[in-house]
């Protein structure tokens, strides 16, 4: 468990914080937000590797100020990797082992390599290394030593899309067999933090401005920023399967037509300005098409924000003129109609 | 002509009278000098222990700033503290100053009638006409190219693999030690190789603190006053020699382990 209470750190012209939070012990989550939101600052507080000018960090309820970072059993993987140079693939995944003057260095090297497909790096140097290879190595370093914690800083955005998700599937499966693993990752793309995370933090200009659940977070943004940053999302998660050669996206309440070349497990986004609201019955039959009710309305200056029940819940931008051209208000009957192309599926 | 040939040609010209101006004199000395001359010199032995001795007391100044200049430039490297400035502005003094004046300077506080000279010697240390006096005016007016270098050397080695030795357990100094320094080695040897040719051929502030033993620049400059240019010429010829086989061979050393 890891609890920030009003944490301050001036560096340069930036402030962090001041930041409260409380990330539990073998949860996933997931740290969002644009490049100088201080993000990697905030895991070099976690790690220790930077102080506080005011606040604490608790770390499984100690005082972690008092501990230096080489006794907080924490696992750094920064963005560019930051194998050692002077080392081989061996060597730096063994450097936390022979610091500790472990006895099974071999062993325990030989089986972390295998987990992540790389034993047959182990005697290269790390310079000629690819993207991937360099961050499953880094990888191996981190989880070798066995931390409490560990802390991902942008692990999969210097790779292409097919090996991104191959590695997220590894990442899962290792937070799998390891439960009490906490595990912090950073990242500015939606599609890894909701594959990944239980919980999400949005950062922006040093503070952490909304936090929770995935789902919502992306849906229930608590300020423009964050809705601006994540989109405001409609997240479904569901299965993908073939009718007559066409993709569908089902859920246990709805059926979408969408456009997609895999099948099976999946999410599918709608982002809430890409519905379209109509009074009049539509008969075009290769949309989605679905009779709803509003159930909710919020004006957001130009814009209206509606909850339309349409089975499931579904967020929807309006104009505030469109809106009152058709008389929308609470309770009121509509069609929605969403195309196929602005359904976005991935795999879950 | 089009413009970007002009523009070429005459950066050409005036790069090759550079190149010029420093390999015309060493050239002119060589072909002045007759082989016959050169060997004779070669075999005096005044000569001989005049060049063991600047190369040791040159080793020996450049040890000295290795193994106490070194945390110095890390820590200018790696932490910002008050005065840091002027502490880099402090070491790179020697570089401006005369030499001759940093001569009287050393001569000054470590003279046998100085508070630091007397206490020294007492232990028995002299500065004045000995070795110890020649390896310290060499440190003294060659410390810069070490420290700066290795400060550079440090500099470049990024942060966060130290910090990620940190976080694998590793102590600050057993990251110094097994992460830090050999990746700035190389900058490290370079620096230590200029230092010790930039004092080897210091004759300035030697020559106030000690006269004899007679280190090679103050041998040719002994031998010019006394003898006039044709006697003192082989000995320059033969020191240059030596510098230039000992300077190159030193770098090429360090750069083919480098690739």
């Amino acid at each position: 468990m890891i609890e920030l209470n009003n944490a301050t750190k001036m560096l340069g012209g930036f402030t962090l914080g001041p930041l409260n939070l409380s990330i539990q012990r073998g949860s996933y989550s997931v740290v969002l937000g644009p490049s100088g939101a201080g993000k990697t600052l905030l895991m070099e507080v976690i790690a220790g590797l930077t102080g506080l000018d005011s606040g604490t960090i608790r770390i499984n309820g100690k005082d972690a100020l008092e501990v230096p970072p080489q006794g907080r059993s924490i696992g750094f993987c920064y963005q560019d990797y930051a194998l050692f140079p002077n080392m081989n693939v061996f060597e730096n995944i063994a450097f936390g082992l022979k610091v500790k003057k472990d006895r099974n260095i071999q062993l325990k090297v030989e089986k972390i390599a295998h987990l992540l497909g790389i034993e047959d790096l182990l005697q290269r140097g790390v310079k000629d290394l690819s993207g991937g290879e360099k961050q499953r190595v880094a990888l191996a370093r981190a989880l070798v030593i066995e931390p409490d914690i560990l802390l991902l800083d942008e692990p999969l955005s210097a790779l292409d899309k097919a090996y991104a998700s191959q590695l997220i599937k590894e990442i899962k499966h290792i937070h799998r067999t390891r439960p009490e693993l906490t595990i912090v990752h950073i990242t500015h793309d939606f599609e890894e933090a909701l594959s990944l995370a239980d919980k999400v933090l949005v950062m922006n200009q040093g503070k952490i401005l909304q936090a929770g659940e995935p789902r919502e977070v992306f849906t229930r943004p608590k300020n423009p920023f964050v809705a601006s940053f994540v989109g405001l999302k409609n997240i479904y998660k569901g299965r993908i399967t073939r009718h007559d050669g066409t993709p569908v996206f089902e859920t246990e309440e709805l059926r979408f037509m969408v456009t997609t070349d895999f099948d099976g497990e999946a999410y599918a986004t709608i982002a809430a300005h890409d519905i379209i609201v109509t009074l009049e019955p539509s008969d075009t039959s290769a949309r989605n098409s679905f009779e709803g009710i509003v159930k909710d309305m919020e004006e957001k200056g130009m814009l209206v924000e509606l909850a339309i029940n349409i089975g499931i819940e579904l967020m929807v931008i309006v104009t505030k003129e469109s809106a009152s051209r058709m008389g929308l208000h609470e309770g009121k009957r509509c069609r929605v109609l969403i195309k196929a192309t602005a359904i976005h599926v991935f795999k879950a | 002509m089009t413009k970007a040939h002009g523009f070429a040609t005459v950066f050409i010209i005036m790069g090759t009278i550079i190149v010029l101006f420093v390999v015309v004199p060493i050239l002119g000395i060589g072909i002045a000098t007759p082989i016959r001359s050169l060997i004779e010199t070669a075999r005096d032995t005044e000569v001989i222990s005049s060049i063991r001795l600047t190369f040791i007391s040159g080793l020996c100044a450049t040890i000295f700033a290795v193994i106490f200049g070194t945390p110095l430039a890390y820590t200018l490297a790696r932490y910002s503290f008050p005065m840091r400035e002027i502490v880099e502005s402090i070491i790179d003094l020697p570089v401006v100053i005369p030499h001759s004046a940093a001569g009287i300077a050393l001569l000054t506080v470590l003279g046998r009638n100085s508070a630091i000279g007397h206490t020294f010697s007492v232990l028995g240390i002299h500065f004045t006409g000995t070795s110890i006096g020649i390896a310290t005016a060499m440190a003294f007016v060659s410390i810069p190219f070490y420290v700066n270098a290795a400060k550079e050397g440090f500099a470049s080695v990024d942060r966060r693999l130290e910090k990620t030795a940190y976080t694998l357990g590793a102590s600050r100094s057993r990251t110094f030690f097994s992460l830090t320094l050999p990746l700035a080695k190389n900058h490290l040897v370079s620096g230590a190789i200029m230092m010790w040719a930039r004092g080897i051929s210091e004759f300035g502030a030697i020559v106030i603190l000690a006269y004899h033993p007679m280190v090679a620049p103050v041998l040719v400059y002994e031998r010019f006053e006394s003898f006039g240019l044709a006697y003192s010429r082989p000995v320059a010829w033969l020191i240059i020699l030596i510098s230039l086989v000992a300077f190159t061979t030193l770098r090429f050393i360090t750069r083919r382990r480098r690739d």
